[in-house]
């Protein structure tokens, strides 16, 4: 028991450390590997809370994905062969060269916001009452009548179905935002700035079936176990930017129309569901036949890692890729 | 109750249809949807008002493990004038879009990103769960901040960048608030958590969080920061749908918050202070956005900074409705507001939409070039007028009846230092829009400006948006009467009860 204790100290003191060196970083290269580090870090509390399904996301998201774009964005930033000035190494501390370095005033402001805000959360979570279950009780009241054994896959996919068909709309949405960022309606000729490394290419080649069948086991598992499709679909994501990166067939091979059907079949399959309940007259919206609704979850689960591989890939892509011809972007 | 859901359903429909169809259907394809969701709306309007609020447990799922749905009084208003509004920019939209080739390309990105748009507000209508009601806002924002950028060009994707920061850090301390009292009630729906609310150290954090993030949404004098740059830098169509339909998504949701879940904080003693401090700070930002409306001299953003003027009278209810001498005077308040914001969304897209066709005609939307437009371009400088008269509170514009309900309120709530608000805020407002009216009667010296041909249809459009403004402070019993549903929804005494 003294030897967990010790590792929750270890982890609150390595995750203050971390987060402080990460805001006190001058280069952001090294701010961008804290980073990384702390979500790792976050994710291994989140298991020590007893959550492993945001501990998994927040590993893969968190860490990996958010990583990738912030190490891209880097690159991007980096004075290279095109930037002749090297403005960006001597000041360090902005982004933007107009605007000016925040001041003293500006930290002592925003040390107050952050320090009062703390403080009030503190307070706030002492004041918690001790022993709240929330739904938890009601959930796994229910569990056997939602066609899953996870509560959380029963939660996300039965009880709250409206919310994560609505999460599947949010995803939609950034992908269209981002593709207005970049003026274009589909991701092909997006190219890697670098050309992609030889052994990089062999392994990502071994490494992408292995990959492939975590997704299928993550998805599976979300029946039964912490997984699931949000968990799948990230796994989906890193495989198929890694591919993308090491120069393979990625989604960026993929016609217009049929990117566009993978990244909108979640949102659109949940959809078809909630017209069908809509439409069905002895049902309430979005209500499901309670022996079919181990395989509509199934299926809308397969079709949800499909949309959020593809989402959260594409989201990458378009940040990070370069079109060979400068004009033509 | 269920065709409820399809005023979510069929925007949704709308827009992964357009995504996937052809460039040149997608007009047809969106209108349609756009069309069937306003008829919805009515149908929806038209139940309120024989059967008071209804109610929806989606999934078949009691409350506490599922989500409902909440259809009242106040929710099926905010429907009609989003269908209303929707339908007409929608309009302008095909037309605005059908250009040029650059202007189509963006009209394709366009319909899918606004009827998400769509979806979403309605959805935040008829929320009545407090992480649904996240997960909806957020599905807003990401897809208003998508059609903010939607012409790709640096002042919009600065303007974008730090609507989507500002948006976000609000979503952020809304969520906080959400995972607090999830924390100490084990509750997340709107009447339930109303009934399990006790004033206490973290369920208070949890009402300044939310409302802290809502505000930072709804663009609150010092959170407007974003505002003016985002709605003034979007094309015509974006700009007038997300000054009229879009911001005041996040106040109905702050509506709720402040008078349905913790009815228990801010109906009692600790929610006058804060009560007052929304007053006062509504009413800066009346004076502060109007002022600087009347400072600028480019048409768009004058519009834009009088939309952080205008929201400010919103704020005016919460004062208003604290006040403990109040009783019996509650239909006047949320009537003044109602129609105020009805008349400002109204007034607001015209302005947007016709300051569209100007921008259009006359290549820039520059004050000072617009020299001798009134006798050239007489229907967009009447529009631009009539709307104006509107913002301004005269009658017989439902401006003027706004106005004239909320004046009436704070004098019978005792609270006559917001009556100045009201006026001189009217004067301002007046100020800005002589100011746009004067440069069009200017006559040009020496040689006239070349004029773009600007369609017809789209000079019709804020005619017709400014027409409507005008005919519901005409009709401004019927609007009220459809009201009754709504006053009571702050006290609990009806539309509120479980069915």
């Amino acid at each position: 028991m003294n030897l967990i204790l010790l590792f929750d100290v270890f982890l609150i003191a390595a995750l203050l450390l971390v987060s402080w060196r990460l805001l006190g970083a001058s280069d952001l290269f090294q701010a961008t590997v804290l980073f990384i580090s702390f979500g790792l870090f976050l994710s291994l509390a989140w298991i020590r809370l007893g959550a492993p399904d945001i501990a998994l996301a927040e590993a893969a998201v968190g860490a990996g994905l958010a990583g990738v774009l912030l190490f891209g964005t880097f690159k991007g930033l980096e004075p290279g062969a095109d930037r002749e000035n090297d403005s960006f190494t001597s000041e360090p501390c902005r982004l933007d060269p107009i605007s000016p370095c925040p001041g003293k005033i500006h930290l002592l402001l925003a040390f107050t916001c952050v320090g009062s805000l703390t403080t009030l959360l503190v307070l706030a979570v002492l004041d918690l009452p001790a022993t709240g279950d929330g739904l938890t009780p009601m959930v796994s009241q229910f569990l056997e009548r939602s066609g899953v054994e996870h509560p959380v896959t029963a939660v996300l996919l039965n009880f709250r179905f409206y919310d994560t068909w609505l999460e599947l709309g949010v995803l939609v949405a950034a992908v269209l935002g981002i593709l207005c960022v970049r003026n274009r309606f589909d991701l092909r000729e997006l190219k890697v700035l670098q050309a992609p490394d030889v052994m990089l290419r062999r392994l990502v080649m071994g490494l992408a079936p292995t990959m492939a069948l975590v997704v299928v086991y993550l998805l599976w598992l979300g029946d039964h176990a912490p997984g699931g499709a949000f968990q799948a679909g990230v796994v989906l994501a890193a495989m198929l930017v890694l591919l993308w990166f090491s120069g393979h067939a990625s989604i960026t091979g993929l016609s217009r129309m049929l990117w566009l059907f993978c990244l909108i079949a979640g949102f659109a399959v949940m959809l078809l569901v909630a017209v069908v309940s809509a439409l069905w007259p002895e049902m309430r919206p979005l209500e499901f036949p309670e022996e079919w609704s181990a395989m509509i979850i199934l299926g809308v689960e397969v079709v949800a890692t499909l949309s959020i591989g593809v989402a959260l890939s594409s989201l990458a892509i378009l940040s990070l890729g370069a079109v060979d011809d400068p004009g033509g972007s | 109750m269920n065709q409820v859901i399809w005023v979510v359903l069929l925007p949704f429909v709308g827009s992964v249809v357009c995504l996937l169809a052809h460039r040149k259907a997608v007009f047809a394809l969106g209108m349609a949807a756009s069309l069937g969701t306003l008829i919805v709306s009515v149908g929806l309007v038209a139940h309120v008002w024989e059967h008071a609020s209804a109610r929806v447990e989606l999934g078949g799922w009691a409350t506490p493990l599922g989500i409902a749905l909440h259809l009242d009084g106040l929710s099926a208003l905010f429907l009609l004038l989003t269908a209303v509004v929707g339908v007409l920019v929608g309009i302008q939209a095909g037309s605005y879009f059908a250009q040029s080739p650059e202007l189509r390309a963006m009209g394709s990105r366009f319909w899918p990103l606004w009827l998400l748009l769509w979806g979403g507000l309605n959805g935040v209508y008829l929320c009545s769960d407090v992480f649904n009601a996240y997960v909806l806002l957020e599905i807003s924002t990401l897809a208003a901040v998508g059609l903010t950028i939607l012409s790709g060009s640096t002042a919009s994707l600065v303007a974008g960048l730090r609507y989507l920061l500002a948006a976000m850090f609000g979503s952020f301390m809304y969520l906080l608030g959400v995972a607090l009292i999830y924390a100490g009630t084990g509750q997340l729906d709107f009447l339930l958590l109303s009934r399990g609310v006790t004033p206490q150290v973290h369920t208070l954090t949890a009402f300044g969080l939310m409302v802290f993030g809502l505000l930072i949404k709804s663009a609150l004098l010092p959170f407007h920061f974003w505002l003016p740059p985002a709605h003034s830098s979007a094309p015509a169509p974006v700009s007038a749908v997300l000054s009229a339909l879009v911001v005041k998504a996040s106040f109905f949701l702050l509506l709720k918050i402040w008078f349905v879940v913790f009815e228990s904080i801010s109906g009692g003693t600790p929610g006058g202070m804060p009560s007052q401090l929304l007053g006062i700070l509504g009413s800066l930002a009346v004076f502060w956005g109007s002022f600087q409306a009347v400072r600028q001299s480019r048409l768009k953003l004058l519009i834009a900074y009088s939309t952080v003027g205008q929201l400010g009278y919103l704020f005016l209810i919460f004062p208003i409705l604290a006040s403990p001498d109040f009783q019996g005077h509650e239909a006047l308040a949320w009537g003044g507001t109602i129609f105020h914001l009805f008349s400002h969304g109204l007034a607001k897209a015209s302005l947007f939409l016709a300051a569209g066709c100007l921008l259009q005609a006359m290549g820039t939307d520059d004050l000072h070039a617009m020299r001798d437009i009134a006798g050239r371009l007489p229907v967009i400088t009447f529009s631009l007028g009539v709307a104006g008269v509107s913002l301004m509170g005269l009658p017989p514009s439902a401006g003027f009846v706004a106005k004239w309900m909320l004046l009436r309120a704070v004098l019978a709530s005792g609270q006559w230092w917001w009556a100045p608000v009201i006026v001189l805020g009217g004067l301002l407002t007046a100020a800005y829009v002589f100011k746009i009216l004067a440069h069009t009667f200017v006559p040009s010296e020496g040689e006239a400006l070349r004029l773009n041909s600007v369609p017809l249809v789209m000079t019709l459009v804020p005619l017709a948006l400014a027409i409507l403004c005008v005919l519901m402070g005409f009709r401004a019993d019927e609007v009220i009467a459809l009201l009754p549903a709504v006053p009571h929804f702050g006290t609990g005494k009806n539309g509120w009860e479980m069915p």
